[in-house]
């Protein structure tokens, strides 16, 4: 292939860019010498043939099979440490001209660039400082995202917090939509969702960057690794979240400690339906329980089980965020607007209450409503515990 | 007045719709990544979740919780989040909110 490229006239390939810029990305996809290391079941042969490019000053080399290798090996601590101190070695030498070039020039690459080397030299402060500055100064263009992505993607690697998740995927997504065809940040999307153990979602993003750089070790590595993974069944991003911080299925454990669905129907749609029957510009209300069944409806209309696990993931992701914000347990949310009303109130331990009006004024009148609810809910369950408990007794005196 | 001086307000922040930080000045305890991450996550889910139950989703949110409040105002592209004490008075304080958040619409062009 190298020959047919310099059998092409040099006036020529100048002239024909295109061509030419055909010819270089075939040359550089067909040369990906150390993908077989990563195809290994073990990280020693890559480790040791990346320590002998380290020390024979192929630092450039090295640094790409690393980082495939992070993919391949997530979690190897060895791996991610070689990685690390040969990006800090290459990254240091750098960073004083990325600084300097900055000083001559501001702009959102220059900014971009002495973040991406600060990250590397374990500078996160300096690098998130950069980063925004870049995207500051240039808010259209995709490198100041990019620059802040990796630090989150980077940390959410090591230690797989959700906010770091949820954060690199917002950066990337946005440096994304400003240059859909850039192959790092599609890599990274896909690495995001694949870490969610979300295959369907990672192949969406690895499929443009397979087309562009079919020999790039990372795309072979992470599409191994998706199909490894079980499909996710859900597009919804929030939903990957909830079942990463929280393990699936959903809070069944919490589902355990209530009084269930089956138990309460009836009688609780008799109560809701009185109970807010009463209040002028009520559209519908809805209770849904922690494993998003319906446990009880005012209106004749039912929610299909889209809408109600809709439901149930508001329910989901305002207790989830409540607790992690650092302001406690969830309550209530309260969503207003000229004509429209909707309240989404904890009943108990499990329950949420969901009301949707169209008029804002009966909002104290709503907020009582779910109150007196929540008592009532309080004291079935007591009963039913009670119930439950005299039952067990009774029944364990009968075998003795 | 300043957002972070309207009384129960602990800190502030905003953030785009698709949950990039603008600008924040959250107090101590808050995390600026925890706070911006979730909050977009919760607009977003709210924006996504409720869709079949209302045509548009109201640009005031307040999230009520056992030891504070979580306040999100629409600000056309993107969301004033205030983080306050769970004593907040939604008939008083959060006029003033409001009246700060217009500002902010205005001062940004955020207007729609």
């Amino acid at each position: 292939m190298v020959g047919a490229s310099s059998a092409i006239p040099k006036g020529v390939r100048d002239n024909v860019g295109l061509i030419s810029k055909l010819f270089r990305r075939k040359r550089a996809s067909a040369e990906q010498p150390g993908t077989d290391l990563l195809r290994e079941q073990g990280a020693d042969p890559l480790l040791r043939v990346s320590r002998q490019l380290l020390t024979a000053g192929r630092s450039d080399r090295a640094l790409v099979l690393l980082r495939a290798g992070i993919l391949r090996f997530p979690g190897h601590a060895e791996v991610a440490e070689l990685h690390r101190t040969a990006e800090k070695n290459e990254a240091l030498p750098q960073l004083k001209g990325a600084l300097a070039t900055l000083r001559e020039e501001t702009s959102a690459k220059n900014h971009a660039r002495v973040s991406q080397l600060s990250r590397r030299i374990e500078d996160d402060e300096t690098a998130t400082e950069h980063g925004r500055a870049a995207i500051a100064i240039e808010p259209r263009s995709p490198f100041g995202y990019r620059a802040i992505g990796r630090i989150y993607l980077d940390r959410f690697r090591a230690d797989s917090s959700t906010v770091d998740g949820m954060n690199a995927l917002r950066y990337f997504s946005k440096s994304c939509a400003l240059d859909p065809r850039h192959a790092a940040s599609l890599l990274a999307l896909a690495e995001v969702f694949v870490l969610l153990g979300a295959p369907e979602a990672a192949r969406r993003f690895l499929a443009p960057v397979a087309g562009s750089h079919p020999n790039d070790p990372s795309v072979e590595i992470l599409e191994r690794r998706c199909s490894e993974l079980p499909s996710e069944g859900t597009s919804n991003v929030q939903e990957l979240f909830l079942r990463h911080e929280h393990g699936e299925p959903q809070p069944s454990a919490e589902a355990e400690t209530t009084t269930s669905s089956e138990e309460l129907p009836s009688k609780l749609t008799g109560q809701i339906g009185e109970m807010f029957g009463k209040i002028a510009g009520t559209r519908g209300v809805w209770v849904v329980d922690a494993n998003r069944h319906l446990v009880a409806s005012q209106s004749e209309e039912t929610p299909g089980p889209e809408a109600l696990a809709g439901l149930g993931l508001v329910s989901a992701t305002a207790r989830s965020c409540s607790a992690r914000m650092g302001v406690g347990n969830f309550e209530r949310l309260l969503l207003r607007a000229d004509d429209q009303l909707v309240i989404c109130n904890v009943l108990g331990d499990s329950m949420t209450g969901f009301y949707f009006g169209d008029r804002p004024s009966r909002q104290s009148d709503v907020e009582q409503t779910f109150e007196r609810l929540a008592l009532s809910f309080e004291e079935e369950k007591k009963a039913f515990e009670e119930e439950k408990k005299a039952f067990e007794e009774e029944k364990k005196g009968a075998v003795t | 007045m300043a957002l972070n001086q309207v009384p129960c307000v602990q800190g502030s922040m905003v953030i785009t719709d698709d949950g990039i930080m603008v600008a924040a000045a959250l107090g101590d305890g808050l995390d600026e990544d925890t706070v911006a991450a979730l909050s977009s996550s919760l607009v977003m889910t709210l924006k996504r979740s409720l869709k079949p139950f209302c045509e548009e989703i109201p640009d005031e949110i307040v999230l009520t919780a056992s030891e504070g409040k979580l306040v999100f105002l629409g600000l056309g592209p993107a969301y004033l989040v205030a983080v306050t004490k769970k004593n907040l008075k939604l008939e008083s304080d959060l006029v003033e909110i409001r009246s700060i958040a217009r500002k902010i619409r205005h001062k940004c062009e955020f207007s729609v």
